[in-house]
């Protein structure tokens, strides 16, 4: 196999540089922290229970035992239409059929999976956007973080949806052709990612929606840019709507009793008994090292740029939508803010270290006898 | 003038060898500095908010008796509880309790979780079981070694009501849990 060329194999492992062994070595040891801490969702006589992670099994079982997507729903009393996005249940129902196992342990399995998924998707989307140094320092804080730690071990179709949107992205970033917009590759796959998003968790593809109308809006005057995204908008959009209309017979959500009643606890600062605190969840160093980072990403002056604010101000938008009136689960927009903010901060930690090594390490060569 | 040169490039090699490894050995010990912070400070904090979440909830005795759920009742048999007891009820055996999952399109959640609570904490054992059959319940899930959850808080519940076999029969029982039938 190609891939497996020893000599070639050999040539890339003897050409790295010392810096590059310094970040392998980070990584593995921030993988190693956070997959172990992952590896807990196993240790119990059954998966997590907090936050509705049993309902989900409940719907890939009679997935798995009726043969089709159940179109009536289990909750509370049922009788009602399941309109919950199917692709997150059928993931789990697929690998439980494929292997036998029961799905409430196939969902701590793939939690694991998808937590380390989102590991490296993080890892990528940054090191598309700078460089693979900030890259690490992005993991770095992805492992500190109070929440992303929280929602990457709930078996939960949010987890799914917190690498699926960096993917999306990652497919756009990753679309470096200039000139006209052309049909490439990557078009089709953030085409296909974006759909998938919009058929895994609701908040997620209201989160993918917004960041892409952002980014789009940003790029009207570069035709080739506004199109990548675009697209891959009408695409999130339009599958939605028509799995809505399918399940619902409407595209209004203004009857929905999360709508209604207005589920969700609103984000503050500080946490008080009415709200989630930022800074315990998202991490106190977190935010400084995002605003140097975004600050940083501003001196690139490229286009993609544009894509880091986007997700930026649309999660943030999303988390604040109480500021706006509506108030509907602030706290869970806020996994995407502070996935942004993991991103940023990346970029930020890799700005000073950038500064520190050429300012304090840069003096080393100078000094007399060294 | 070999000589010098020779000797000069030795040098220079040397310099430029020491000036890497002092280089990499501040960036090793910098890395190594903020890697163990991170292990104990960082991932302490990490840990006082994450293991709320890793809670199991429900005991082992519930999750038990879930296998005799699945083989002693209907398919479409409907079940009193609270939220963690209904999903995992639903979870397991795919049978459907009265809070529980997702509230979404739900007709009217808020009444269910009300009556769901009432259910667990009224004194009345003909209250609970009107209640039960006011939403076609046919069995009551009752946890013995937690409070229950029904979407206000956590609360205790009234389980000496449910012995009243004028409403209610013993259909299933182990150290964590009962299951009445609703007569």
């Amino acid at each position: 196999m190609k891939w497996l060329d020893k000599a070639k194999i050999h040539d890339r492992l003897t050409s790295l540089d010392d810096i590059a062994v310094l970040r392998y070595g980070v990584i593995i040891v921030l993988f190693i922290i956070f997959f172990s801490y992952h590896l807990n969702i196993l240790r119990g006589y059954i998966i997590p229970t907090y936050g509705n992670t049993l309902y989900h099994v409940g719907i890939e079982r009679l997935t798995i035992e009726s043969g089709y997507y159940p179109t009536q729903e289990l909750s509370y009393n049922g009788g009602f239409p399941n309109f919950y996005v199917p692709a997150y249940r059928l993931l789990i129902a697929s690998q439980s059929l494929l292997s036998g196992i029961d799905p409430m342990v196939v969902s701590g399995l793939v939690t694991i999976t998808l937590s380390v998924a989102v590991f490296c998707i993080i890892y990528t989307f940054t090191k598309q956007l700078m460089h693979a140094s900030a890259a690490v320092c992005a993991l770095f804080f992805l492992v500190l973080s109070p929440e992303m730690t929280i929602f990457t071990i709930r078996a939960l179709p949010e987890l799914l949806g917190l690498f699926m949107l960096p993917l999306t992205l990652v497919f756009i970033l990753a679309n470096r052709v200039e000139g006209p917009f052309k049909l490439n590759a990557y078009v089709a796959l953030s085409v296909v990612s974006a759909a998938v998003t919009a058929l895994t968790h609701q908040m997620t593809l209201l989160t993918l929606a917004l960041v892409l109308a952002a980014y789009a809006l940003t790029q009207v005057k570069n035709k080739n840019e506004f199109l990548k995204a675009f697209v891959p908008l009408i695409a999130v959009l339009a599958v939605y709507a028509l799995w809505q209309v399918y399940t619902l017979h409407t595209v209004s959500i203004l009857g929905l009793s999360q709508v209604k009643y207005h589920e969700g606890t609103p984000v503050d600062f500080l946490a008080s008994e009415v709200s989630v605190g930022f800074f315990e969840r998202a991490g106190v160093l977190l935010l400084p090292f995002a605003a140097i980072g975004l600050a940083w990403l501003e001196r690139t002056r490229t286009n993609k740029r544009f894509l880091l604010y986007a997700w930026v101000i649309a999660s943030l938008l999303l988390t604040k939508n109480d500021l706006l009136g509506i108030g509907i689960f602030m706290d869970r927009f806020l996994t995407f803010f502070v996935e942004s903010l993991v991103v940023a901060a990346g970029i930020g930690a890799f700005a000073v270290l950038h500064f520190l090594d050429a300012r304090l390490l840069g003096s080393i060569k100078t000094t007399p006898g060294a | 003038m070999e000589q010098y040169k020779t000797k000069y490039l030795k040098h220079n090699f040397k310099r430029k060898f020491m000036v890497n490894v002092t280089r990499n050995l501040v960036r090793i010990l910098f890395l190594v500095v903020v890697l163990l912070l991170t292990a104990t400070y960082g991932m302490a904090n990490v840990q006082k908010q994450g293991d709320l979440w890793l809670n199991p909830v429900v005991t082992e005795g519930e999750l038990g008796s879930t296998t005799w759920i699945k083989s002693n009742t209907q398919a479409t048999d409907h079940f009193q509880s609270d939220i963690f007891g209904g999903e995992l009820i639903m979870g397991m055996t795919t049978r459907i309790p009265i809070v529980g999952g997702d509230w979404a399109n739900a007709p009217d959640p808020i009444t269910n979780m009300k009556d769901s609570q009432q259910i667990y904490q009224t004194d009345s054992a003909s209250e609970a079981h009107a209640l039960c059959k006011q939403y076609n319940l046919s069995y009551v899930f009752v946890p013995l070694n937690r409070m229950v959850f029904c979407g206000f808080g956590w609360v205790s519940l009234n389980a000496t009501k449910f012995d009243n076999s004028d409403y209610f029969k013993l259909a299933y029982s182990n150290e964590d849990v009962r299951i009445y039938e609703v007569a």
